[in-house]
């Protein structure tokens, strides 16, 4: 089968400008350099030093509180804050829980919006409380009093 | 400069913060959404709280907050939250409250089980007007940071309400 050498010519010439590997190269070297700074934080800290932040010592632990009622509480955490820019950070690794597993500690943490909240809970408590005994007084209605010596020999076939 | 109406729905940045925002924001911070409030608390029971706070989570798992952070103090806003709250008569009654959520239960079912053996133990020793007896030494240390009275009126009322910590601190705020 003959090749037609002009349309060879031709694919030649556009195929020229191509630079495909060049092109991969740039967008590796781009992507590795940013991923590895982010990863350290270095950029955050390097911009926290401009906005003088001061690190908080002797904290024991910070609570997020969700709108759904959890709260990512961090049992270690070091805070910076820089008070002028209403900017603070915090480092730590959080655990998702729930308001009552953390029960009675984070009761001085919660904010106006959970006081009535706390204040339906415990009367959801006192309420419970006074069920209680009207439950074991039909719980012994329902079983019929042993007499004792009294057998049922007689029922039995 | 105009005067923002009470309870709008606007934030006013200061020249500082704005910045801090600026210098932050090229770092490809990914915002996360649905967080009402943050606190953290120091060892000597100092609290600071975050109201309104805007959360955004960097590259390496840490967490920037954008919000002024107060000094916090919980008694005096219970106290306050309490006045309001009979003033304007939001105040919940026992029957109001009719359907439990699985979570409440379970916290109720804990709260009887405290006073079942509480009871037991003030069955026990009948001598224990002043006395702590059985009563956790956390909890009335507990009841006396939050209300700020004296160790003998926590007691009492942690008795009252069989060690129930919420029902005590609710009762001695009022």
């Amino acid at each position: 089968m003959p090749i037609d050498q002009e349309k060879l010519a031709k694919l030649q010439k556009l195929s020229a400008n191509n630079k495909v590997g060049g092109t991969r190269r740039k967008l590796n070297k781009k992507a590795g350099s940013s991923a590895g700074a982010n990863k350290d934080d270095t950029k955050l800290q390097s911009q926290l030093a401009k906005l003088h932040a001061v690190t908080i010592d002797n904290v024991a632990e910070a609570n997020f509180f969700k709108d759904d009622g959890k709260v990512m509480h961090f049992n270690k955490v070091g805070v910076q804050v820089a008070a002028q820019h209403n900017t603070s950070v915090f480092y730590g690794l959080p655990q998702e829980k729930n308001l009552q597993d953390l029960f009675p500690g984070i009761i001085s943490q919660l904010g106006p919006e959970a006081i009535q909240a706390l204040s339906q809970l415990a009367a959801q408590m006192e309420k419970h409380e006074a069920k209680a005994p009207a439950d074991a007084e039909k719980k012994d209605e329902a079983i019929p009093e042993l007499v004792e010596g009294q057998t049922f020999d007689a029922d039995v076939e | 400069m105009s005067a923002i109406p009470e309870n709008a729905n606007v934030t006013v940045l200061n020249k500082n913060e704005k910045k801090a925002r600026e210098l932050i924001g090229k770092l490809g911070l990914k915002q996360i959404p649905g967080i009402i409030r943050v606190t953290f608390r120091k060892k000597d029971n100092q609290i600071y709280a975050i109201e309104k706070p805007e959360v955004f989570r960097s590259a390496g798992g840490n967490y920037v907050v954008f919000g002024e952070a107060k000094v916090d103090n919980f008694t005096q806003k219970l106290a306050a939250a309490q006045q309001q709250a009979q003033a304007s008569g939001i105040m919940p009654s026992n029957e109001d409250v009719a359907t439990k959520s699985p979570e409440d239960i379970q916290a109720d079912m804990q709260a009887a089980a405290e006073g079942s053996v509480n009871a037991a133990a003030e069955e026990d020793d009948e001598e224990g007007e002043v006395d702590a007896g059985d009563l956790n030494k956390d909890d009335i240390e507990l009841v006396v940071q939050q209300t700020n009275v004296s160790k003998n009126q926590a007691i009492k009322a942690l008795k009252a309400h069989n060690g129930d910590l919420v029902n005590a601190i609710m009762s001695l705020s009022k």
